[in-house]
């Protein structure tokens, strides 16, 4: 059963809604309160990567308005409270090489906080061709 | 998310930021570090104490001011005292990297 769910563009500015959304949502499907701070980052770890994982800008002057979007949709069972934060960006060859002898890996550190601040955490591939990361937290008994 | 500089008699300087330091506030704050560091100011304390949400965005901003303070012969060094920043630093190691301590004083 769907709790809430979310389509934004995918652009930094909204990284706040999503992870603002998503800690609400938590809240009101009973997940720990000790833990809203850690499915807060943990969304915008997941929605900072879609953002990331976005092509290129697309040169306005070729007339095209549509933003790609970010799917964001929560939903609890009463047992667990799940979020699945969707994108439809193909898997492109990532530039993210460092600028020197520090590690400036911020995908694998994103990927560390996925894992940690999760309970549970999977990467999926969508029916639209992007990745869907799924998270989730149990929810505590009424 | 808002920043604010003071200079310190020593020739160093404490960068302040305010709020939250996301995926969006990110390019801000490192552009003002870069601005700094590139302005002759390699000694850098970066407090995040009144920081309340951090993600690792944030994280390589400060990551890529630590490499520009050391190359120019300084160095960068956080305050954070809030559990919520400081895990962040802990789940990904940074804590091993960046010289991290509670309070502003000595």
């Amino acid at each position: 059963m769907p709790t809430a769910e979310l389509s934004i563009p995918a652009t930094p500015e909204q990284a706040r809604t999503a992870r603002l959304v998503a800690g609400a949502a938590a809240r009101n499907a009973g997940v720990d309160p000790e833990v809203i701070d850690d499915v807060r980052l943990a969304v915008a770890e997941a929605v900072a990567r879609a953002i990331q994982r976005r092509p290129t800008m697309i040169d306005p002057a070729d007339g095209v308005t549509d933003q790609p979007q970010i799917k964001v949709a929560m939903t609890s069972d009463g047992v667990n409270f799940e979020v699945a934060v969707a994108d439809s960006f193909p898997d492109a060859p990532t530039d993210q090489a460092g600028e020197g002898d520090l590690d400036l890996d911020d995908g694998e550190w994103s990927l560390s906080l996925l894992r940690a601040l999760a309970v549970e955490s999977r990467l999926e591939v969508n029916a639209e061709g992007g990745q869907t990361v799924v998270l989730s937290w149990p929810v505590l008994a009424a | 998310m808002d920043v604010s500089i003071e200079h310190q008699l020593d020739g160093s300087a404490v960068v302040g930021v305010t709020g939250e330091l996301d995926v969006f506030t990110a390019p801000k704050l490192e552009e003002q570090l870069s601005q700094l560091i590139a302005g002759g100011t390699s000694g850098v304390t970066l407090d995040l104490t009144s920081v309340d949400f951090l993600d690792s965005t944030g994280l390589g901003v400060m990551v890529k001011a630590l490499k520009w303070a050391k190359e120019a012969g300084g160095n960068l060094q956080v305050v954070a005292s809030e559990e919520k920043i400081v895990k962040v630093f802990r789940i990904t190691g940074l804590d091993e990297v960046m010289s991290l301590r509670p309070t502003l004083g000595e």
